[in-house]
């Protein structure tokens, strides 16, 4: 404050607690006394002029409260004040000391950089996957229902047309009920294309509670047989394909040659997990006796649940309708039963696991960071000990001195935190290119996945607790009082404590590491073992698609089986092309089953049908994927419409069904035909790699033909030369006809999801495991070059007394070598104790594997021996004299 | 003559305005030179010297007063010189506006 001039000032300390009251008092006590003595003057009597006095100055004690509070109130203002403004002095200083140390500044930030990066990146997929509602009304009273059967575990189907019907109308728990399922479209015109489609009961968009965004979704009954097709765009399709025309509404598009009405846009926030592809909406157009078949399971069913339900409840009520249902149409409904899933599980379920490890992964490296930031404070805060005794003695109490370090350590966060931003940016784009379209249209939330204001939250938020969490060990340890008791001590630089905390935070880094090593090296083995499985066929040299005609043009079988005859013959005359297979469905494709019985053998129990698997393939097909022929032969040329049905087997089916007996040559009845087995095949996988493969059964394609059928074309052309082929001999056999995606059958094995969802996380967790490596051998390096440099003067003395320069190598390893120990056990322990958590994701091998945590404990040895070398190297050039002399 | 809302502030920061002084010597300053008219009691005005502390209008120092006793002095700073004299042109203003409605209403 300014002096009061004409005021001789007496000396006077800042405000405390204590202070006030007295100054309040003081005050008070000057005032009576002025004004008694005053009073005296005029002649008052010394108890008269204490009563008036008094009297004039109203009740004392509540003065003195009021005055005191006031006091007090405007000194907290003003500490704050201070307290801010010595902040900006502190920001300065630290930006100013952190200058001056560009290694060690640098070093700091790309840690953090990385750290805080990696993890803003996993949280901007984790938000957006997991944490974000689904985009629909109130979802999380939607849950999506399936059917199960009781024979197989964990086998669930969709529901059949009439128990949709029994359960919409008979269930007590659900406000309302609506069915889809997936499927596409031909869509017609100069470039014919094929388009995702989803096909819903009319009430589906309002069980979603989703309404158009211009335009409207379908009217009750629209979904009947017979009517005329209309259909909803999505908005992404609605600007891609008719540039966001908003006169779309009641324009007439071509479907599989029909034509089609478009009734409304859907608004663009929409998104259907199940159905990420989906870009046109139509009402489902299964025939009127699909809809009757209690036996035929193909519709999918959302349901939302009426206020106060629970999952429970509503598992409860299913089961009571399927035990009806059972008792009522027991030749296709007994040990059916129902399940009930949250909506939200159905579409994350089975990426949920893996985004969890992910988060728990980047936040390990997040902690090797900061621990390694940590010890690089330690490390450099033992050299500032002279500074901060110099401060010491000058008055800096510890509160400000520990303020005045973690003010350097929040600049240090806030500047990492801000790289951070831009390694999330980078990380997030490949995290998203690292995924096949395939698991992108699954989850259509990474669509969207960026730097929105929740993630750049998230980053400074982790920056801050970072800042706080590296910097607050260092701080109090240096800013302890008595640790300078006298400063020509701390110029020895020697904190007893200190060195052991900093080799402990060096063991738990590399603990963290080992951990971090161990699930990327079970990952990885669990790929090449998932890889190393033969899946039945040789993907080598197969370029395969799927052909899509316009089925209003080719809705007679003969027509179907003319034009892949000329497309197959077309194909074969290329160069290189030694076989043209086609397929109803390709290996690694879900698929439908079919129930039969077999002639001669006793009719199963309802409900115990033989089931398989089934698709149409051609003559070439086997030998065009490579599937051995194991007895019998596949189809041939006379397998056609004229003859009676023939079928191929799968190993399988015909180990399980005709146990003892020779398959070829049973007859089956498949819904009314008898058919004869002719041939079995070698297993292939029907959906995931590495699950076990169902009984398949293989038709002819020249006997039941479809409008869409896969080819698989064994060539030794490359990809873009077939490619070309491909499309060039589809279009001038009819140019109304589209094709999928033309690719590699080894790309289709990469792109499945059973492959996919082990080569992600490995990839990812090894990134995680690589980083902290690196941070670790930073970590080990910094801290035993510091003891080198600390003990300079011990090593000159065992040099100086005879010491073997390799005993001071062994001396100094020896260290390094301790710390290495140390983080391996605790790591090995830890990783042993996590794994069980990632025993799902692993195949074959389990989370114990030895093999998996000997070569970490082997590589981490070898790079802490690595990192222990140079400085091991530098005690033994000490100069004996020289390191005496410093001191 | 009891004093109005919030005036006792503008006339603590009046009395100021001559220089700095200690709380009493306002006491006094106030009684006298109203003519024993305007009745305070001195608590409100040393409640009143504190409040206009806190906002920072008036600041303090001990110091020794012309009898050798350690008293508290007060001086306005450059803020509670603007307050007063945006106060006192205020008042000015108010107390017009009452003149003319009392003139008016005997009429």
């Amino acid at each position: 404050m300014r002096r009061i001039p004409g005021v001789k000032p007496l000396p006077h300390a800042g405000p405390t607690r204590r202070s006030i009251e007295r100054d309040v008092d003081d005050e008070l006590l000057f005032h009576l006394q002025m004004r008694i003595e005053d009073l005296m003057r005029d002649g008052h009597s010394r108890d008269d002029a204490e009563n008036i006095a008094r009297r004039e100055y109203g009740d004392m004690s509540a003065a003195r409260s009021e005055l005191t509070s006031i006091d007090r109130r405007a000194a907290r203002r003003t500490n704050w004040r201070e307290w801010f403004g010595s902040l900006g002095q502190d920001v300065r200083f630290g930006a100013r000391g952190l200058r001056s140390r560009p290694g060690f500044t640098l070093t700091v930030l790309i840690t953090l950089a990385l750290g805080i990066g990696a993890n803003a990146a996993i949280f901007s997929v984790v938000d957006a996957v997991l944490l974000r509602p689904l985009p629909f009304a109130q979802p999380s009273s939607l849950v999506h229902l399936w059917e199960t059967f009781q024979s197989k575990v964990d086998n669930r189907s969709e529901a059949s047309f009439p128990d949709y019907l029994d359960w919409r109308a008979r269930n007590k728990v659900f406000s309302d009920m609506a069915g889809y399922h997936g499927g596409g479209f031909l869509l017609g015109g100069a470039q014919p294309m094929t388009v995702g489609a989803g096909k819903t009961t009319a009430n589906f968009f309002d069980v979603l509670g989703v309404r158009a965004m211009i335009g409207r979704t379908f009217a009750p009954n629209e979904d009947a047989p017979g009517m005329p097709r209309v259909v909803v765009l999505s908005y992404g399709f609605w600007q891609q394909q008719f540039a966001g025309d908003r006169a779309i509404v009641g324009r007439q598009i071509t479907l599989d040659g029909a034509q089609a009405t478009v009734i409304g846009v859907l608004p663009a926030s929409f998104i259907f997990g199940r159905l990420g592809g989906a870009q046109i909406w139509s009402p489902i157009d299964r025939t009127a006796q699909q809809r009757t078949n209690r036996g035929n399971h193909w519709l999918n069913v959302v349901a939302r649940f009426k206020p106060g339900v629970t999952q429970a409840m509503a598992a409860q009520d299913m089961s009571a309708i399927m035990r009806d249902l059972a008792k009522e149409y027991p030749q296709s409904n007994a040990g059916r039963d129902g399940q009930v899933v949250s909506l939200q599980d159905e579409f994350v379920g089975t990426v949920r696991p893996i985004l969890r490890l992910l988060y728990c992964a980047v936040i390990v490296v997040l902690l090797v960071a900061c621990v390694n930031v940590a010890n690089l404070l330690l490390i450099r805060g033992a050299d500032r000990q002279q500074e901060i005794a110099v401060r010491v003695a000058l008055g800096a109490g510890t509160g400000r001195l520990v303020r005045q370090l973690l003010t350097e350590s929040l600049l240090l966060a806030a500047g990492g935190g801000l790289l951070g931003l831009g390694v999330a940016k980078l990380g997030v784009r490949s995290l998203v290119g690292l995924m096949p379209a395939q698991q992108i249209r699954g989850l259509p939330a990474l669509s969207t996945v960026g730097l929105d204001p929740r993630v750049v939250t998230y980053a400074l938020l982790i920056s801050l607790c970072a800042g706080l969490g590296f910097g607050i060990v260092p701080a109090l340890r240096l800013a302890k009082p008595g640790i300078y008791d006298s400063l020509k001590n701390a110029a020895r630089g020697t904190i007893g404590g200190a060195s052991r905390l900093r080799d402990g935070l060096v063991v738990g880094e590399i603990a963290l590491t080992v951990v971090l090593m161990s699930g990327a090296l079970l990952f990885g083995r669990s790929l090449m073992r998932l890889l190393a499985v033969d899946p039945g066929f040789r993907p080598e040299h197969v370029i395969t698609t799927t052909v899509v005609l316009p089925s209003v043009n080719y809705r007679d079988t003969p027509k179907q089986v003319d034009f892949f005859h000329r497309l197959t013959d077309r194909l074969h005359a290329l160069p290189g092309v030694e076989a043209v297979g086609l397929v109803s469905r390709m290996p690694l494709d879900f698929g439908n089953s079919l129930g039969f019985a077999i002639v001669g053998q006793p009719a199963p129990d309802p409900g115990r049908y033989p089931s398989a698997s089934y698709r149409q393939a051609n003559t070439e097909y086997f030998h065009a994927m490579g599937i051995p022929l194991i007895r019998g032969r596949v189809f041939g040329n006379g397998d056609d419409v004229r003859s009676p049905s023939t079928a191929v087997v799968n190993h399988t089916l015909a180990e399980a069904y005709f146990v003892g007996q020779e398959a070829v040559g049973q007859r089956v009845v498949i819904g009314g035909d008898t058919t004869t087995i002719v041939g079995v095949v070698g297993d292939v996988p029907i959906g995931n790699i590495g699950d076990k493969v169902p009984p398949t059964l293989y038709l002819s394609s020249d006997k039941f033909p479809q409008t869409a059928m896969a080819v698989a074309v064994r060539t030794t052309a490359e990809l873009d030369a077939g490619t070309r082929a491909i499309r060039q001999a589809l279009s001038s056999l009819d140019p109304s006809a589209a094709v999928t995606r033309v690719t590699t059958m080894e790309t289709l094995i990469t792109e499945s999801p059973s492959v996919f969802l082990r080569r992600f996380p490995l990839i990812l967790v090894g990134a995680f495991a690589f980083t902290a490596l690196l941070l670790a051998v930073v970590g080990i390096y910094g801290v035993v070059s510091y003891s080198v440099a600390q003990r300079k003067r011990e090593m000159g003395i065992r040099m100086a007394l005879g010491a073997e320069p390799r005993a001071v190598v062994a001396l100094v390893m020896r260290h390094g070598g301790s710390m290495a120990l140390g983080g391996i056990a605790v790591g090995v322990t830890g990783a042993l104790l996590l794994g069980r958590f990632a025993e799902r994701m692993l195949f074959g091998v389990r989370p114990s594997d030895p093999v998996t945590y000997v070569t970490v404990a082997l590589v981490l040895a070898a790079v802490a021996v690595a990192a222990t070398i140079l400085p091991a190297r530098r005690a033994t050039r000490v100069d004996p004299a020289l390191a005496l002399r410093s001191e | 003559m009891d004093l109005l809302q919030g005036t006792l502030d503008v006339l603590v920061l009046k009395t100021l305005s001559w220089g700095p002084r200690h709380g009493y010597a306002v006491a006094r300053w106030i009684k006298d030179t109203s003519d024993g008219t305007i009745a305070v009691e001195d608590r409100a005005l040393y409640v009143s010297l504190h409040r206009l502390e806190e906002r920072g209008w008036v600041e303090s120092q001990w110091g020794l007063s012309e009898n050798n006793r350690k008293a508290k002095y007060y001086q306005l700073t450059a803020a509670g010189r603007r307050q007063l004299q945006a106060n006192a042109s205020e008042f000015a203003a108010y107390a017009h506006a009452m003149f003319k409605i009392l003139d008016t209403s005997e009429a």
